[in-house]
């Protein structure tokens, strides 16, 4: 038993050492030159013969060519109601008021529902608007402008009806923890543009943080080079960006000059490439110090930006980070995932409610997203940028009765069978809708699309199988949607 | 040895709680400069820079630690907070117990941190920096005191060098 694990273990170390001789191999033959030209950035002026360090964020091929070069992802968190915004039912409005229908109920599980609660009418006025006629309610008074630059996915279905899962489950394919986000699966397939900036960044507004914490960026498995670097509205926008108190700029430069040297002469002795690496990595974050702040900047933007976005320099709000989100694909950033919270319309205050709070958080989300779609557009950006506007879960077609006590505002429970995501750019159809819910908007009953679907379709949009995009862990292939998802072709232009 | 978890230094802000009035509450006293075993963990909010050197999120167990090298671990040993105070100690103990000139100090620290003598070469680096450092907090005293309050430019200055050996390759990699 002894020999064996001894056996394996040397067998191991083999495998790891040749892989590691073939990487030095390749890039000190003949691929260097090509190699060398794409690395750029940092550490100018190499000399010939001398190995080039393997950035794990160099660009990288993908299975075939992309649509889109970048995604933006814009998550509600704690799921606004499709019934109010984007999914128009008349039959339900009929029913309003009226006790739900047993067969509704029958072998369903709710969140918070309990007996028998009543069916509850849209909220919202509905209109159609653009050449494709998209359903849009009151709730947006910006977004029409827009409308046919969106392709909706009216029947998305999930497995989770709690929020911290149904976040998970939506961005890392899995609803327990310890799986890559899309994001980091993203930059682990494609590295990053910018060599001075993170390849994945997350931006977060509405006072609180994810249901799910920092596992919906986290990296899981993959290095944690490939994990959401978050961007913060306060203090240091990443952190540890800014130099210790007292030390000013020249200073430093000097000090990481001498210890690239240190590090330098380090190399000489021994020749491991992964000290090329950590002057390359210092070098790097030098940068950083300089071009983070730069991005994050955005009182330098001229005035007609701020009116469009509804921007106010200084503040943390989603209106910001939707600019933010701009500049940073701009540089060259593959995925910008932006978090907002306070979605989850229960109708137990005024501030959870369909008819107050929600109408709230659509105002402080409109006008910004409309201006994102447009900007994107007017600088040519939109169609290799894949925006995605989602939420982790749906909401019933019932008024909540927490308790079987009847609720002081009108509010849905968690629901996981029908609700609305949608997608714009980066090689989706233009003014599409696909998918449709029953006439009281409970289930999906044309063009579901689940979301491994969606995760398969929005990968499919950067270049990659999402079958055949795996990792190996624990002895086995992990992907990002696990052992299902079809790619929507219906969707895609 | 042994104790309760404790709460040492992390930026404002980055501490969150969802559904919980948990509150990081900064550690007074040597409880602040506890060994990283009992850093409080939190699994939907681990400590920054844990998080950063691929430490363990503890949502799955790990077979391997990965080694990453980003510019991210570059700035948190740059320039964290715990990482300043422990160069500014380093260099207190490299004045008090090094010697009498400041490249005997410098060589004693060298060899504090990595077992073996500091080359002639490296020598010319560090002292080099040194120097510079010092030039700067004898004209710009009040520079000085916001790098490093309660000490003598050299002091100040000797922290800079210390804060590059911490980051040495050497030190951060075992070879």
């Amino acid at each position: 038993m002894m020999m064996k694990l001894q056996d394996e273990l040397r067998l191991k170390s083999a495998l790891f050492e040749t892989r590691r001789h073939f990487l030095k191999q390749c890039t000190s033959g003949l691929g260097m030159m090509a190699l060398g030209a794409m690395v750029g950035g940092c550490g100018s002026g190499k000399k010939i013969g001398q190995p080039v360090v393997m950035n794990p964020l160099d660009p990288k091929l993908t299975h075939f060519a992309a649509k889109a070069k970048s995604v933006i992802f814009l998550h509600m968190c704690g799921s606004p109601s499709q019934l109010e915004l984007w999914d128009y039912k008349p039959e339900l409005a009929k029913l309003d008021g009226q006790p739900c229908p047993p067969s509704f109920l029958e072998g369903k599980k709710f969140a918070f529902i309990r007996g028998v609660p009543d069916m509850l009418g849209s909220v919202g006025q509905f209109k159609q608007h653009g050449q494709s006629g998209a359903w849009i309610s009151d709730y947006f008074t910006h977004l029409p402008q827009a409308a046919d630059e969106i392709a909706f996915l009216k029947a998305m279905y999930t497995d989770q009806f709690n929020h911290a899962p149904a976040q998970l489950f939506m961005h890392t394919g899995s609803a327990r923890l310890g799986r890559p986000s899309m994001g980091s699966w993203v930059t682990y397939g494609l590295g990053s543009e910018n060599a001075n900036l993170p390849g994945f960044v997350v931006l977060t507004s509405g006072g609180k943080a994810p249901d799910a914490g920092k596992s919906v960026w986290g990296s899981g498995f993959l290095p944690s080079v490939y994990q959401g670097v978050q961007c913060r509205s306060e203090g240091d926008p990443v952190l540890f960006l800014s130099d210790p108190n007292g030390l000013d700029r020249d200073l430093r430069k000097k000090a990481v000059e001498a210890l690239s040297e240190v590090n330098r002469q380090q190399y000489e002795e021994f020749k491991d490439p992964e000290t090329l690496a950590r002057i390359a990595q210092y070098e790097m974050a030098f940068k950083m110090q300089m071009s983070v702040p730069e991005v994050m900047d955005i009182s330098k933007e001229p005035t007609y930006i701020h009116q469009l976005y509804g921007t106010e320099p200084g503040q943390s709000s989603f209106a910001n980070n939707c600019l933010l989100a701009r500049k940073l694909v701009e540089k060259g950033v593959r995925f910008v995932q932006l978090y907002d919270w306070g979605w989850d319309t229960h109708g137990d205050g005024k501030g959870t409610s369909l008819e107050f709070g929600l109408r709230d958080k659509v105002n402080q989300i409109d006008q910004s997203i409309t201006a994102l779609l447009l900007d994107l557009k007017q600088r040519g950006m939109l169609d290799e940028t894949l925006v995605v506007w989602g939420t982790e879960f749906g909401r019933t077609p019932m008024q909540e009765n927490r308790n079987g006590k009847k609720m002081p505002f009108k509010g849905r429970d968690h629901h996981t069978d029908a609700f609305t995501c949608w997608m714009a750019g980066g090689g989706v159809k233009r003014g599409f809708s696909m998918g449709e819910s029953d006439e009281l908007g409970y289930f999906g009953i044309k063009d579901r699309t689940h979301i491994h679907d969606l995760q398969a379709t929005i990968l499919h949009q950067l270049g990659f199988n999402h079958e055949e995009f795996t990792y190996e862990f624990q002895g086995r292939n992990f992907r990002l949607t696990d052992v299902s998802g079809k790619v929507i072709h219906k969707v895609i232009a | 040895m042994y104790g309760k978890p404790v709460m040492p230094y992390q930026p404002q802000g980055v501490w969150q709680a969802v559904y919980s009035n948990a509150k990081w509450q900064l550690s007074q006293g040597e409880d602040a400069y506890r060994r990283a075993i009992y850093t409080y963990i939190r699994r939907s909010s681990p400590y920054p820079s844990m998080l950063t050197f691929d430490g363990s999120t503890r949502d799955m167990c790990l077979a391997r630690r990965i080694r990453t090298n980003t510019p991210l671990q570059a700035l948190v040993t740059l320039n964290d907070t715990a990482f300043i105070e422990m160069a500014q100690q380093f260099a207190q103990r490299m004045e008090h117990e090094g010697g009498k000139t400041k490249i005997e100090q410098i060589k004693k620290g060298y060899w504090w941190m990595t077992g073996h003598e500091l080359p002639q070469e490296k020598q010319k680096i560090f002292l080099k920096l040194y120097q510079e450092a010092l030039i700067r907090f004898r004209k710009d005293p009040k520079k000085q005191e916001e790098w490093m309050c309660n000490a003598t430019p050299e002091t100040a200055a000797l922290a800079v060098v210390a804060n590059m050996m911490l980051n040495v390759d050497e030190f951060i990699t075992k070879e």
